[in-house]
């Protein structure tokens, strides 16, 4: 086993924190977030607590805040991922944190990240919360209905 | 690379541009990825080497072919396996194919091949690592598989009418890329010359197919084809709901892809005189556009009529290619398409760029997405209230109470982790819905500013649902066409249109539509053989039996 690639873990942690009830923005920057978490090495519990103590709801905004100018932040481990996550280099000031603008970075990854079974399989439960059943109809619909495949 | 930014005509507008119906008549154009992809292996010189040939005398078993681009190996691993003709399904379902395929970052070494043939095969139900950069599946047309290797074997070329009808030998059901499955993320090489480009790994991997496609008829038939028959023979595709999403979740890819071909329409239309030379070549694309048409055949009746209109008044758009005199001749015959349909409004938009690849080819630098959205932050609720009216007026007067303007839902399969899309009022799992209704999102958002001013972070303390919808508007700004302009929740949402806009883009032609959410296309007809790259340059709509 090779591990998973981050953007494969960017995708479940976003589907997982959509099936924890988060809305479609913020799951996706928790997803993003994860990536850049598990590749630092940080640990993985606050990944799930926080899908549930309210942290991803509330770091992109105090991550957005940040873009205007310098803001106090609590930089926990989690909301250095979230830093991690967003296109600007990360300032400290006096005044608090701020996003530099005028350097914009790539914030995608490649990495080989081997998180504990045990999270894969909790954020799989999670992100399977927002599967649907097919349907005959979307089945009779689907790519290559319809067809002889052997035309 | 130009010196200076050539002078340009106004761009068409988002509000024009960005309409499903018109991104459902776009038409592949210089700028598409297959298109960038030839030129750059033809600026390398670049050799397709295949150093691994296993196969048994009916065409089952495995072989390696392999390039360098950029200073890289690159290496696709083909296997191909005998599949009973009862299991051979294009559908998502599918769990077995004809052939299975890995781009290879390298050149892979016995037991890397040994690996991949075992796994390949498998597709979703299997693991991959870092050193495998692609995964795709392929399963043969198998009248016309079984037609050129017939023909081949009793020492004739196959029927140059059937290769028309059909134009390729295999049909791919899915090119993953991008860390599924394990394999490789597109950060590991996006850094690398000549795989910059969105999907530039995926349609090497798709043109390196098509090669092999090639080969195995040859090898089971016992003969070489006609090189003007194997140029004819591109790979086929069924494309379905699953790369729909990807249009609406890449907002600022989507603006970046749109903005370089309406530039490159622009500078075109700003040319001020254009050589006789230049008027020669229009000419005669117009003409091999018409013959294009001509030999773009599909069994549905209600395409088939489209195209037939399509055809009728080309031969009437074009006629403007012959007068093109005088200043900014080009500008005045878009203008002219405004009495035709889009169709052909597209149509002579994607022609005109054509003679023009010193002013439109730098432009595919600008179309990858290196940073993800950089538009700066709104101020506060009433910086949100103007851009959602400046911006996204197009979604703010759409009633969503009535039911055909919410009639879809957009949510993901159970069985395959597959988009699809539902009716709301008839199949269950609407509270599943996935986020693609950005039309009515945005509608909600303006119903719920307040009246005083608020700062954006109290603003989605108190409503985090809007979250998604204030990201939209504030990058409507900045990236303007970054956005489909429709709802796509409505009754009358067709997918059809945003796969022929992406695939598009990707260079397909051929559109074979099957229903409103599911197409056949053709990808590399006419495409360079690895022994043509000198010529590498010249196969927009390609004709049978013409020069390309």
């Amino acid at each position: 086993m090779s591990g998973y690639a981050a953007s494969e873990i960017t995708a479940l942690a976003t589907k997982a924190a959509r099936g924890a009830g988060v809305p479609p923005e913020q799951a996706a920057r928790y997803g993003a977030a994860a990536a850049h978490h598990l590749a630092a090495g940080r640990s993985a519990a606050v990944l799930l607590s926080a899908l549930i103590s309210g942290e991803a709801l509330a770091f992109p905004r105090k991550v957005d805040a940040c873009r205007t100018g310098p803001h106090p932040l609590l930089v926990t481990a989690l909301m250095q991922s979230y830093l991690d996550a967003a296109p600007f280099p990360v300032r400290k000031t006096s005044m608090g944190v701020y996003l530099d603008p005028t350097a914009p970075r790539r914030t995608d990854i490649a990495a080989r990240l081997h998180p504990a079974p045990v999270l894969i399989e909790h954020w799989q439960e999670l992100a399977a919360r927002t599967l649907v059943p097919e349907t005959e109809t979307s089945r009779i619909k689907g790519a290559g209905a319809g067809l002889s495949d052997n035309d | 690379m130009l010196d200076a930014v050539p002078s340009q005509a106004p761009l068409r507008t988002p509000d024009t541009v960005m309409r499903l119906a018109r991104m459902g008549a776009m038409f592949p154009t210089r700028l598409s990825f297959l298109r960038s992809l030839m030129r750059q292996l033809a600026a390398e010189n670049a050799q397709v080497l295949r150093p691994v040939w296993q196969m048994c005398p009916n065409g089952f078993g495995h072989a390696v072919y392999t390039v360098r681009i950029g200073g890289h190996d690159y290496s696709l691993v083909a296997v191909s396996t005998d599949l009973p003709d009862d299991m051979r399904t294009d559908r998502v379902i599918a769990t077995a194919w004809d052939s299975a395929y890995v781009l290879y970052d390298g050149v892979p070494s016995a037991s890397e091949i040994a690996r991949i043939v075992a796994t390949a095969p498998l597709q979703e139900a299997a693991r991959f690592t870092e050193r495998d950069l692609v995964l795709s599946r392929a399963n043969k047309s198998v009248r016309l598989f079984a037609h050129v290797t017939d023909a081949l074997r009793a020492g004739r070329q196959p029927d140059a009418a059937k290769i028309r009808e059909v134009g390729y030998l295999m049909r791919t059901t899915a090119v993953y890329g991008n860390g599924k499955f394990g394999i490789a993320d597109r950060a590991a090489i996006v850094d690398r010359p000549g795989l910059t480009g969105a999907f530039a790994a995926e349609m090497l991997t798709v043109w390196l197919i098509r090669n092999f496609t090639h080969d195995l008829a040859e090898h089971v038939g016992g003969a070489s084809l006609d090189p003007a028959l194997k140029r004819h023979l591109g790979v086929g595709n069924s494309t379905g709901l699953g790369m729909a999403p990807f249009l609406v979740t890449h907002p600022v890819l989507l603006n970046n892809w749109m903005l370089a071909r309406e530039t490159a329409l622009a500078r075109v239309c700003g040319v001020a005189h254009v050589s006789a030379a230049q008027a020669a070549r229009l000419k005669a694309l117009g003409l091999r556009a018409a013959a294009h048409l001509g030999e773009w055949h599909v069994p549905d009746p209600a395409h088939q009529a489209r195209i037939d209109r399509l055809r009728q008044d080309w031969e009437v758009a074009r006629q403007t290619l012959k007068a093109l005199q005088g200043e900014a001749p080009l500008a005045r015959v878009m203008d002219d398409m405004t009495q035709f349909s889009v169709d052909v409004q597209e149509l002579m938009a994607a022609l005109l760029l054509e003679p023009f690849g010193d002013l439109v080819d730098g432009l595919t630098e600008c179309m990858d997405d290196p940073f993800g959205p950089l538009n700066p932050p709104l101020a506060d609720t009433d910086a949100l209230r103007s851009a959602l009216e400046t911006a996204c007026a197009w979604a703010l007067d759409i009633d969503f109470s009535a039911p055909e303007n919410a009639a879809q839902f957009w949510y993901v399969s159970a069985a395959k982790q597959e988009p699809r899309l539902g009716n709301r009022y008839e199949e269950p799992g609407a509270e599943c819905e996935s986020p693609l209704d950005i039309a009515r999102r945005l509608a909600a958002l303006y119903r719920d500013l307040p009246d005083a001013p608020m700062r954006l972070p109290v603003f989605l303390a108190e409503h985090p649902e809007h979250a998604l919808a204030v990201q939209r508007a504030a990058m409507a700004v900045a990236y303007p066409y970054g956005e489909i302009r429709d709802n796509l929740i409505a009754a009358d949402c067709a997918p059809i249109d945003m796969l022929r806009c992406k695939l598009s883009f990707f260079g397909a032609s051929k559109f074979d539509p099957k229903s409103d959410r599911w197409t056949r296309i053709t990808l590399c007809q006419g495409a360079p053989l690895p022994q043509d790259l000198a010529d590498a340059d010249d196969w927009w709509l390609p004709v049978f039996g013409a020069d390309a």
